[in-house]
């Protein structure tokens, strides 16, 4: 997978190598050269002293060894002369029996001259004259320690650079972290939008992440009209089927057809069967979207104004309880909620004899619905047939209209299960599973 | 003029009476008879001593002709603090002598 921090990373560090690379060379270069132009005026000075201790003795010019510098005489002691006379040559002593090659120009040599003992010498030639004779004086002067040393630099200063890389690159590991906090908490509320807890993300993101968040807010009042529209469409498509089928109805009871009693029952039949079709599309379309943003059921609302229309319409002899956990909030659309209560209970009271009890419990992160009644009841053998064809037994029963088909949409819409049980109360309970939304 | 002269004659009687005659060589020698192949170089030698004793110092090297036998003294300052001097043929670069100074 690619990784934005593992790709940040990767450009931290090669930018940071590449400027880390090139400020240590060229510190170390600029030193360089500062420390030999220094060792330059050094090695000048040298041979001026050299210049000054060619004496002229008894015998013609000579090197006055006092006036040396003890270095000199020590063998390989990394500082060594050659003074070249038209008749004569002086080699110092330290150079003992090593031969480098000499500067061939005057001034500090370009390049490091081989020593004895592996050491690399910085070579300076001046050339002078005295009394009419050119002095060609060459010393030189171990460069190793110098390298050594710059090597040691050049070491430590890649070793800092390691070091200040791997802190760097932890620094950025928790900046990238505190900097994409705002999108987990996005991420959370996406999951509330879902659970039904929020209509709209927060509005308070950081400025990087304002546009994404108002986009999605956009998208979600789109959809949420879109949807909005189609339902209204659909039942106002419904509302306007309603009248020319009730019209129909009612003309095919008239007396003109009643000497037709098979084309009038034909055209009952299929009149009904356009009724229920209509019905079924109308409640699948609404369905057919899952949980919209926003969409509970709040049971402490809603459950008590359910059960006084209950109580309206059926016996009123009928006991009728409901039972709910404390601020429950089923994550489910409330129409939709409320036809699958409103279908359940109806059937319930219609069957019971004086008890009907709905009860809604918590199961890990869904909910189980109860529906009971102490009616007759449905035999064991034909539960499963009415959940398996539930609307084709309803069809056949009268009276239940579209009730249990409902159910069944509803549920599959959501990913729920039900089934029938015996009640504890005598009749028929009836036991909805619905799970979280994930 | 005086005090010089009563100095340097006894040395130079001292030096004459001296049977086997023993003269340090200077650089220019060491070169010469290196170049004409006579003696190994003093790198070699001092390698060689280096071996005996790693990380030690080259304090001092001479290249005595004693008997017509080139003989290289080399003076080391090993890593515990010690002079010691060895002494080489120089023709073969063989170890003659290895003791502390």
């Amino acid at each position: 997978m690619k990784s934005i921090q593992r790709s940040l990373g990767l450009a931290l560090i090669a930018t940071l190598l590449l400027v880390a690379l090139v400020l240590v060379q060229t510190s170390l270069w600029l030193f360089e050269s500062g420390l030999r132009r220094s060792l330059e005026t050094d090695l000048r000075e040298e041979t001026e002293g050299l210049l000054i201790a060619l004496v002229k003795g008894p015998n013609g010019d000579q090197l006055d060894l006092q006036r040396l510098n003890p270095r000199y005489q020590r063998p390989f002691s990394g500082h060594y002369f050659k003074i070249e006379l038209p008749g004569r040559t002086w080699r110092s002593r330290s150079l003992w029996d090593a031969t480098p090659d000499w500067p061939a120009r005057s001034g500090l040599a370009d390049e490091l001259l081989d020593g004895p003992q592996g050491q690399r010498l910085l070579g300076y030639r001046a050339e002078y004259r005295r009394d009419g004779q050119p002095i060609i004086i060459s010393v030189a002067q171990d460069y190793t320690p110098v390298l050594d040393s710059f090597a040691r630099v050049r070491l430590s200063g890649l070793g800092l650079v390691g070091f200040a890389l791997l802190a760097l690159l932890l620094l950025q590991r928790y900046a990238m972290g505190l900097a994409l906090r705002p999108l987990e908490r996005a991420r959370q509320q996406i999951a509330q939008l879902q659970q039904g807890q929020r209509q709209q993300l927060d509005q308070q993101a950081p400025v990087e992440l304002q546009p994404l968040v108002e986009q999605i807010n956009h998208l979600l009042s789109h959809t949420e009209e879109t949807l909005q529209r189609s339902r209204h469409a659909l039942g106002n498509l419904g509302h306007a089927l309603k009248t020319p089928l009730a019209v129909l109805g009612s003309l095919v009871q008239r007396e003109e057809l009643a000497a037709h009693p098979d084309l009038q029952a034909s055209l009952q039949e299929q009149l009904s069967q356009i009724q229920q079709r209509v019905s079924r599309e109308l409640g699948r379309a609404r369905l057919s979207v899952d949980v919209l943003p926003g969409a509970h059921f709040d049971c402490d609302a809603e459950l008590p104004a359910l059960f006084d229309t209950l109580a309206m319409i059926h016996r009123s002899d009928l006991e009728l309880r409901w039972h709910a956990p404390d601020g429950c909030r089923l994550p489910r659309d409330r129409e939709d909620m409320l036809e699958l209560l409103g279908n359940l209970l109806d059937n319930a009271c219609k069957w019971a004899s004086s008890r009907v009890e709905l009860t809604i419990e918590r199961s890990g992160d869904g909910f189980v619905l109860l529906v009971d009644d102490d009616g007759p009841g449905i035999p064991a053998q034909q539960r499963e047939k009415v959940i398996d064809r539930g609307v084709r037994l309803d069809e056949t029963s009268e009276g239940h209209g579209l009730g249990l088909g409902i159910v069944s949409d509803i549920l599959t819409a959501w990913r729920g299960e039900w089934n029938l049980e015996e009640s504890p109360l005598g009749g028929l309970r009836v036991r909805v599973a619905l799970p979280a939304i994930r | 003029m005086r005090a010089p002269f009563l100095v340097t004659l006894p040395l130079a009687l001292l030096l004459a009476a001296t049977p086997a005659a023993s003269r340090d060589l200077d650089q220019d020698e060491a070169l010469r008879l290196r170049n004409e192949g006579l003696i190994v170089p003093l790198e070699t030698l001092i390698q060689r001593a280096m071996e005996r004793y790693p990380g030690a110092r080259l304090l001092e090297a001479e290249l005595e002709e004693e008997d017509d036998i080139y003989v290289y003294e080399i003076e080391l300052l090993t890593t515990q603090g010690v002079a010691r001097e060895l002494e080489f043929d120089a023709r073969d670069g063989r170890l003659i002598k290895d003791e502390e100074d």
